[in-house]
């Protein structure tokens, strides 16, 4: 398959590795606006065709799929773009998919109505720690859930910041930190009810630095969510899930699933406490860069346009998440006011 | 040929407890960390190295630098190999998170001392209208050996140098000959010592470095070895026969504990069963856990 690039930040790198090493798909195309970097990548890359501009990729590069790793406030232009050029090509876009629910969705419909291969890159759901999780939370096995707690926190931002990720409409740790864990509580538990939220900004001036916000996801499941990239002393993002049912409880982050279980369920879980850490999971990827997670996601969206399948978590399942992101912001205004 | 170079130490000291990195559990390397302390980290150093360690195997960071500071300070004569690896790569993330590329090249020319800036500078490295990413790296690594030859005590010596596991895996996806072919040639050339290689991708390595011309006897490869496979890519079996088949190659095993998720005896028992494997890398965060690993280790293996 001949894949292209679209940016060439550490996503966009990451991605053209994996699938660049991966025994039926090359990266042959490569899109960035920035002419030095441009300049730099060609001096690596010699067998690359280098464009300016998504469309004209599109068009010439006679390429299977696109993955659109691009500034967020990009990826609806350049996804509207590749769709307008040419329908056939798969799209896979980073996390988040836009940078305001609504147009997340508009190019979620589009995508969709364009019968266009689409998925989104919450490469978390492919982590067979944070998979083991649901399963047990759908099997029932801490019973009826009934509060919980969560954050996303990194070591990131201890000083004011430039560029898009600190301006407002483009930025913020909501955009930036919070999809993913986001994606996880939508994934875990279905959509919530924004009761509260807060948000604080420490050292940037147009965005914030940590948000905080109560979810009710049912009648009596409720719980409370904390992002932030001020957070001190964690060297990489870390993500947590803490959540208590009738039955017992469970908590779950990149490195384990931990669950206190009052009564066995059978097939699924004994009565007792269990810890399943990450290494008894791991199997090994054909190529490893940064975390297996994320070779089993190119995967996953190379094998769906090989074989013009859908594929989860896509565009739909992402406009779900920037729709969140926007209550939250919402709910939060409102409590300023 | 390959005894023009220093032999690799067969027991080294990780500094994965030290920096805060844990595969098996971020929470556990945050406790632990909290923990520690420069006067802490050399004691661990101290008891590692009484005990049967003869090297240290280290990421560039301001932690590992000031317990080297601190050895040097006490005047240690002790002999103990130097295992740098370089870049120091959550650094760079991070700062290319903020900055993005052109800021992280940036930061990273602002980082170099006056005399590695004037010959970067003169010899248009960093300039990035015509950068050459072999020069860049060429000049970084030059960067950083001064820094650590500043740093390190007096009998301490430099055995191999490692290019992180990104650089490595990310030039194998990209068959970047040029570019690993020009960084062992420096390594060789200047610091006279084995080029060294961090990968998870042991098997494709091996292909690679075939490609690049290297001669496996002359290279040293960082890799994970453990009887879970954790970390081996594309699975323990393949590390394994590509491992067996591979005579004569240097391989450092690294992640033999699979972080933790081992015991010692069940790990060390399942290393001696191995192939070849030169030398073996392992963290105490402790100096009671750096006692118990290293005379077991030698017990096991002498």
């Amino acid at each position: 398959m001949r894949v292209g690039i679209i940016g060439l930040g550490k996503m966009g790198i990451l991605h053209a590795g994996i699938v660049n090493a991966l025994p039926s798909s090359k990266v042959t195309a490569i899109c960035e606006s920035e002419g030095m970097l441009t300049r730099l990548a060609s001096r690596v890359l010699p067998g690359v065709s280098f464009y300016r501009h998504p469309a004209e990729m599109a068009e010439e590069g006679n390429l299977d799929a696109i993955f659109v790793a691009s500034p967020i406030h990009t990826h609806v232009p350049i996804i509207r773009e590749l769709l307008r050029s040419n329908a056939r090509i798969g799209i896979f876009s980073e996390k988040p998919l836009a940078t305001n629910g609504t147009e997340a969705r508009g190019i979620a419909d589009l995508a969709r109505r364009q019968g266009v291969v689409n998925m989104v890159g919450f490469q978390k759901r492919f982590s067979p720690v944070l998979r083991h999780a649901k399963y047990l939370l759908e099997k029932r096995a801490i019973g009826r859930l009934q509060f919980m707690r969560c954050y996303s926190y990194a070591s990131d931002i201890f000083r004011k910041g430039s560029g898009w990720r600190f301006k407002k409409g483009t930025g913020g740790v909501l955009l930036d930190l919070g999809p993913h864990l986001l994606d996880l509580l939508l994934w875990y538990f279905g959509e919530p009810e924004v009761i509260s939220a807060i948000e604080q900004s420490y050292y940037s001036s147009e965005v914030e630095d940590y948000v905080h916000a109560v979810f009710r996801f049912g009648a009596d499941f409720v719980g409370s969510f904390d992002v932030s990239w001020s957070k001190r002393h964690y060297r990489l993002p870390e993500i947590s899930i803490e959540v208590q049912g009738t039955a017992g409880s469970l908590s779950v982050c990149d490195d384990y699933v931990r669950i206190q279980a009052d009564k066995s369920v059978e097939g699924v879980i004994e009565a007792g406490s269990k810890t399943f850490q990450r290494a008894a999971f791991d199997t090994g990827v054909q190529f490893l860069l940064a975390d297996p997670e994320y070779t089993v996601e190119d995967i996953h969206f190379l094998d769906a346009v090989q074989n013009r399948t859908k594929v989860e978590p896509d565009f739909q399942t992402a406009a779900e998440v920037s729709q969140l992101i926007d209550q939250v912001h919402q709910v939060a205004s409102r409590s300023e006011c | 040929m390959s005894n023009i170079f220093p032999t690799l130490d067969k027991f080294l000291l990780g500094d994965n407890p030290f920096t805060g990195v844990d595969h098996l559990s971020q929470e556990r390397a945050r406790e632990r960390l909290a923990r520690l302390d420069t006067k802490k980290i050399v004691q661990v150093i101290d008891t590692a190295f009484a005990n049967g360690a003869q090297g240290l195997a280290f990421s560039t960071t301001p932690i590992i630098y000031e317990a080297l500071r601190e050895m040097k300070r006490r005047g240690d004569k002790i002999d103990f190999g130097l295992y740098p690896l370089l870049p120091y790569a959550q650094t760079y993330v991070r700062t290319a998170t903020e900055k993005g590329l052109l800021g992280l090249a940036q930061e990273v020319l602002s980082k170099l001392n006056w005399k590695a800036k004037a010959k970067t500078i003169a010899g248009g490295g960093l300039s990035l209208a015509t950068f050459d990413p072999k020069r860049v790296l060429r000049t970084y690594i030059d960067a950083e050996l001064e820094l650590l030859s500043n740093n390190a005590p007096e009998n301490a010596r430099v055995k191999s140098i490692f290019l992180h596991e990104i650089i490595t895996d990310l030039a194998i996806s990209f068959d970047a000959v040029d570019l690993i072919q020009g960084y062992a040639n420096h390594i060789m050339d200047s610091y006279r010592v084995m080029p060294g290689f961090e990968t998870r991708n042991f098997p494709k390595f091996v292909d690679f470095a075939r490609r690049c011309e290297l001669k496996l006897d002359q290279i040293s490869i960082l890799t994970p070895f453990n009887k879970v496979g954790f970390q081996m890519n594309p699975s323990r079996e393949a590390c394994e026969e590509v491992l067996n088949r591979s005579v004569g190659v240097n391989i450092i095993a690294m992640s033999i504990l699979a972080s933790g998720y081992i015991d010692l005896s069940s790990a060390l028992q399942y290393l001696k069963g191995l192939g070849d494997i030169k030398s073996f890398v392992v963290g105490a965060s402790t100096s009671a856990h750096a006692q118990e690993t290293f005379s077991r280790m030698h017990t096991i293996f002498a």
